[in-house]
């Protein structure tokens, strides 16, 4: 009779086992769409044998525990390059908006513009006598002006738009080390008591995912289970505690610090890295450039213009208008037309000795155009504006090039961690078919066993 | 290697999306006609097409130097034509009027041709006195009546004004007063003959070889600003014809090769189909679709 009803016991717990793994089936199933998901097997494990006549004799099967399939070295792969990309894609982002602002090439950008200023001049030298040719000069200089201006205050702009994105990225790291710090609490509670946190596990790599997308940083697993999170190496996830970061303007250049202290976050990487490198480094040198063009156009022009003479208001005048400055200031991205000249046209210089049909002063101004004057003399003004465009074609194209090469090796290791961690519904609907299978045989077992039972009742 | 339905959709996914890309890029170069549509589609013909823009924009201003320069100098041409015409007459008249009986008659034609001789002498173009040298604003000559005197602007009627035609090459727009009239002196000439024929007097002489001399001196000036005018239509053909290549290589580096695109959006039109029926064949199917 023992040996029957050990049967029975058998047939049982395997009923019991087959269901349970229909159950981590049904859940793999279930969340074969889930972002983060990670598939989960049931481990079915034989029972301890116990002594019989024969020998040790198998006492049937149970599932000994839940395991979730997941590869921390893919993981670590794909946080790396997740940070690449999104750093290689934010700034590329970014350059296509600077390209924007810069809009070459094209008929209607500063270039043209510029042209535009030495042409009037030449138009000046034909009829220096006329007052149409000064209203030429004139406009295209505001015109001149207005472009720089644009193109300035365009990238003042973009930094503080680049500024309060930083802010709110901020803000949504601190939130992903919270929800990280309030996982880990979970999570080791789970473990405390045995239970399985496969869920709140993939939840956590997900939100740690998230993470790796914003910035730079370094997880450890400690041994309560707990993921602890270093961004820039300043540690803002210990076990269940979280430290805040906070962005700090430091007049011209911004950081990213712990709140409260100056702690600072070496932030190099993801789209918080893109960020501060755009805002500290690429857009700050793109505004030089401005700077030290429109400052030799404004040099160049002056000096000039200054020992040129312009044209005698009354005929009754005794002499010319001279030492006239064209341009009275520049300044972040301000160029300044002599206001004196907006009143009085005549005062634009033409005229090297003062008569009004000499043009020399005006094509000396003309031929700024194509002097080298600037860096050393070694090259004109509208060279270095050529040069300014083409570097930030170049390193546009740098970005875009990046972005297409981090995304590729991305793309792999996504490819990777799917092909190991994804759910093949394949798989699990033949895990579905066998655990059926077994469920029929061992309710079957328990009811030939009865039936044996039976016979050996009937037997009385 | 174990495949996933995740994977599947991935790399279905990635490959529709990058031949989209393909696409859309294409699509714009077709659209704009413009392979380069901002400095980063290709830095280096983007920079390119920037010198030669800078190159053409120097072109077209020179040309229009040459332009103005042309119809400066023509204007020239035709009143100092004129001008020496006058003079012809002039002599001639004198020629007359040494076997003459009665002056009066030449002394009115005299003072008609100077007065005539006067407006040449002034002529004004484009806002310009064109024999005032670079005073052009001022009127050259006075004529007095009174006292029978011509006066010349008091700050001079010399200088000449240039324009720049090609790098470097500065070409001039006009002849002086000083040059075609000497100073005054061919105008003071011709009136000193009308004073003398005035007064009953054959010019002597002397005072009809001045006028004489007077007419080189045109013929001269005449002679330079034709030559002037042949060398600026050579610069004119020359820009013309560096244009015509700079546009071209402009084009080259900047414009979309229809043809090539087109082939290029077909290619890619066809990958995208494939990869969509592909997909849309292979990723429905599970197990499920057979138990």
């Amino acid at each position: 009779m023992a040996g029957l009803s050990k049967v029975f016991e058998t047939a049982r717990r395997s009923l019991f086992a087959q269901r349970d793994a229909m159950d981590v089936t049904s859940h793999n199933i279930a969340n074969a769409g889930t972002t983060g998901f990670t598939r989960q097997r049931a481990e079915l494990t034989t029972t301890t044998p116990l002594p019989d006549r024969v020998g040790l004799l198998g006492t049937g099967v149970e599932m000994s525990s839940v395991s979730r399939l997941r590869e921390k070295f893919i993981d670590t792969q794909y946080r790396n390059t997740n940070q690449s990309l999104n750093n290689a894609s934010m700034q590329s982002r970014i350059f296509s908006q600077i390209e924007g602002l810069l809009n070459e090439p094209s008929d209607n950008a500063l270039q043209n513009m510029m042209q535009g200023f030495y042409k009037a001049w030449q138009t000046l030298a034909s009829t220096p006598e006329d007052t149409g040719a000064r209203q030429v000069v004139l406009q295209s200089a505001r015109t001149l002006s207005n472009g720089i201006n644009q193109l300035y205050t365009g990238f003042t702009q973009l930094q503080n738009d680049l500024k309060e994105e930083a802010v709110a990225k901020v803000d949504t790291v601190n939130a992903l080390a919270r929800d990280i710090a309030s996982f880990n609490e979970k999570i080791m509670t789970a473990k405390n008591g045995n239970l399985s946190a496969n869920d709140l596990m993939d939840s956590r790599d997900l939100k740690i995912d998230e993470l790796s997308k914003l910035v730079n940083m370094r997880v450890s697993e400690d041994n309560q289970g707990a993921l602890n999170v270093s961004v820039g190496g300043v540690s803002i996830v210990n076990q269940t505690d979280t430290i805040s970061l906070e962005l700090k303007d430091n007049g011209t250049t911004i950081s990213i610090n712990a709140t409260g202290s100056s702690n600072s976050s070496q932030i190099i990487n993801g789209e918080l890295g893109g960020i501060l490198k755009q805002y500290n480094t690429v857009l700050p040198a793109y505004k030089g450039s401005i700077d030290t063009m429109s400052q030799s156009i404004m040099d160049g022009v002056n000096a000039v213009h200054q020992t040129g003479y312009g044209l005698k208001t009354q005929a009754t005048d005794p002499t010319a208008p001279t030492g006239t400055l064209f341009f009275t200031s520049y300044g972040n991205g301000v160029l300044t037309v002599n206001p004196d000249i907006v009143d009085n046209l005549n005062l634009i210089a033409a005229s090297t000795d003062g008569s009004a049909g000499n043009n020399k002063t005006a094509i000396q101004i003309a031929n700024l155009f194509d002097t080298p004057t600037m860096s050393g003399g070694t090259i004109s003004v509208h060279q270095y504006y050529n040069a300014f465009a083409s570097r930030i074609g170049t390193e546009s194209a740098d970005a875009a090039r990046d972005e297409q090469s981090q995304t590729l090796i991305l793309t792999q290791v996504e490819g990777q961690r799917n092909s190991f961690s994804g759910v093949s519904l394949d798989e699990e609907m033949t895990n579905m078919i066998k655990f059926q299978r077994a469920y029929d045989a061992s309710a079957k077992l328990i009811k030939t066993v009865d039936d044996m039972m039976n016979s050996i009742i009937a037997l009385r | 290697m174990r495949v996933t339905e995740l994977n599947m959709v991935s790399s279905f996914l990635n490959s529709v999306t990058s031949s989209r890309a393909k696409i859309d890029k294409l699509n714009k170069q077709l659209s704009t006609q413009k392979r380069v549509n901002s400095m980063s589609d290709d830095p280096a013909a983007a920079t390119s097409a920037l010198r030669l823009k800078d190159k053409l924009t120097q072109n077209d201003q020179y040309q229009t130097n040459i332009t103005f320069a042309s119809s400066m100098l023509s204007t020239t041409v035709s009143s100092l034509d004129a001008a020496s015409d006058l003079i012809i007459r002039i002599d001639a008249s004198l020629a007359r009027a040494t076997t003459a009986t009665d002056l009066a008659p030449f002394a009115n034609d005299m003072k008609q041709m100077f007065e005539e001789l006067m407006q040449i002498a002034n002529t004004n173009f484009n806002g310009k006195y064109i024999y005032g040298g670079t005073q052009t604003k001022d009127i050259p000559y006075t004529y007095d009546p009174v006292t029978n005197t011509v006066s010349m602007n008091p700050n001079g009627v010399a200088g000449s004004i240039n324009l720049d035609v090609s790098p470097g090459i500065q070409e001039s727009t006009n002849v002086s007063g000083a040059e075609v009239f000497n100073g005054k002196d061919t105008l003071d000439a011709v009136l000193a003959a009308y004073v003398a024929l005035n007064n009953g007097r054959v010019p002597t002489a002397a005072e009809r070889s001045a006028i004489t001399a007077a007419n080189n001196r045109i013929l001269t000036a005449s002679v330079k600003s034709g030559t002037s005018l042949t060398r600026l239509d050579n610069f004119q053909s020359q820009l013309e014809g560096q244009n015509t290549m700079l546009q071209s290589i402009l084009s080259q580096a900047q414009d979309t090769d229809v043809a090539k695109a087109i082939v290029e959006l077909q290619h890619q039109q066809t990958i995208l189909d494939t990869s969509l029926k592909i997909g849309a064949q292979v990723i429905p199917k599970t197990l499920v679709d057979f138990i």
